[in-house]
């Protein structure tokens, strides 16, 4: 299973890259939401969660989340928004265009791991029984 | 020779600062008009109160400041202090270490809108500590703010973000090598040996970006709404970052790594948003 994070900063990319593979999941890797599109069909079969920053250049998270949500191939692919601020609006805009989950920045390994598990570990725990 | 004006009861020395004449007054004699004349003389005046000092002094453009042993970021920004003529709150040790930046400080150009930086200063404070405490797994402290844009003696690092919508403004982080180098590592959890050049100046991009974005979403006063843009890093001497001089602008200053790091913020209200939130 694959994990597809979407975040223009290199270093936020390695540390969430780093939770990930922790977890056993595979990591892809895209610096702005275009490649995260790109990367997405490309790799589409595989790809079970996306952590999509918000704020990024090119094409922005909330973009990104808005144009997976409108395919239906897309629909098994769960979407975890990791982002810099926590505006209730900004909240509930995402959780309306169909993100399952919100994590602020900074966050912890610990609560990004729990975070990830909880979205997809018990699928990965069944595909690896 | 540089005059200082410090009102005060201490006897608080200054001989860490070479060049200088200090000229005591004790506080019950702030309003006397025989050191009017010394105010006027003075290239800064220092206070360490200000009741009932703050009304008693009578100035030209010299600048202004308290020195407060342990300022909490809930001091930053308070207008009615700026109001009162203060250009800002610092430490003594703050004091030593961007003297020659204070003494370019001018009176509050009382002509400008401060109302809604000053309103963001505080939680902006609080927000930086609060990002850079979880980043940096170290001592943050406030140390003060100031009326003006100042940096840190060996800042070199920097990045910027602009805010848009019900305000328009920008904030300016500004961090030396040791310290961009210990908050990139913190941020992408590595060792410092594992980071390259181009990380550090991710790094801080990254701590403007994680404190606008903090600063979004606290409660101040305004409840003015704004969104932020993208960072955009740059190197203090390749792009001439040191000196600023417009008006508007307001500086926290913050204890990080045991060094002093900088967020300067400015920002104004937007006649007519055009932007839809």
């Amino acid at each position: 299973m694959k994990i597809l994070i979407a975040e223009d900063s290199k270093l936020i990319r390695r540390a969430i890259s780093k939770c990930v593979e922790s977890l056993g999941f595979e990591c892809l890797q895209a610096a702005n939401g275009a490649e995260c599109l790109a990367e997405l069909e490309k790799e589409l079969s595989d790809i079970k969660l996306m952590i999509l920053d918000w704020n990024m250049p090119v094409l922005d998270g909330f973009e990104v989340l808005e144009r997976v949500r409108a395919k239906a191939q897309y629909d098994g692919v769960k979407i975890l928004m990791a982002t810099s601020d926590g505006v209730e609006d900004d909240v509930v805009a995402a959780v309306k265009a169909g993100a399952d989950s919100y994590l602020v920045k900074p966050f912890s390994q610990e609560k990004l791991s729990k975070r990830i598990m909880d979205m997809v570990g018990q699928e990965e725990v069944s595909n690896k029984n | 020779m540089k005059k200082i004006s410090y009102i005060t009861n201490s006897q608080e020395s200054f001989d860490y600062l070479a060049d200088t004449e200090v000229t005591r007054i004790p506080i019950a004699k702030a309003g006397d008009s025989d050191f009017q004349a010394v105010f006027e003389k003075s290239d800064i005046i220092l206070i360490d109160q200000t009741d009932p000092v703050l009304a008693e002094i009578k100035r030209d453009n010299q600048p202004l400041l308290l020195l407060c042993d342990d300022p909490h970021f809930a001091d930053c920004g308070r207008s009615e202090l700026v109001s009162a003529g203060l250009n800002g709150i610092v430490t003594k040790e703050t004091f030593r270490l961007f003297f020659n930046q204070l003494l370019m400080l001018k009176a509050v150009d009382t002509s400008y809108d401060w109302e809604v930086v000053l309103s963001m200063v505080s939680p902006f404070a609080q927000a930086a500590c609060e990002v850079l405490a979880t980043t940096a797994s170290t001592r943050i402290k406030v140390l003060g703010f100031v009326i003006g844009y100042i940096i840190p003696p060996e800042g070199e690092l920097g990045s910027s973000m602009h805010f848009y919508g019900d305000i328009e403004g920008e904030a300016v982080a500004i961090f030396n090598i040791h310290q961009a180098r210990k908050l990139a590592a913190g941020i992408a959890i590595c060792s410092e040996s594992d980071l390259v050049d181009e990380d550090l100046l991710d790094g801080v991009s990254e701590i403007i970006n994680q404190v606008s974005g903090r600063m979004r979403s606290m409660e101040w006063s305004n409840n003015l709404r704004f969104n932020i843009g993208l960072p955009n890093d740059f190197h203090l001497a390749k792009n001439n970052q040191a000196i600023n001089n417009s008006s508007g602008w307001v500086t926290i200053l913050i204890e990080c790594h045991s060094q002093i790091c900088t967020v300067s913020l400015k920002a104004s209200k937007v006649a007519n948003p055009a932007v839809s939130l």
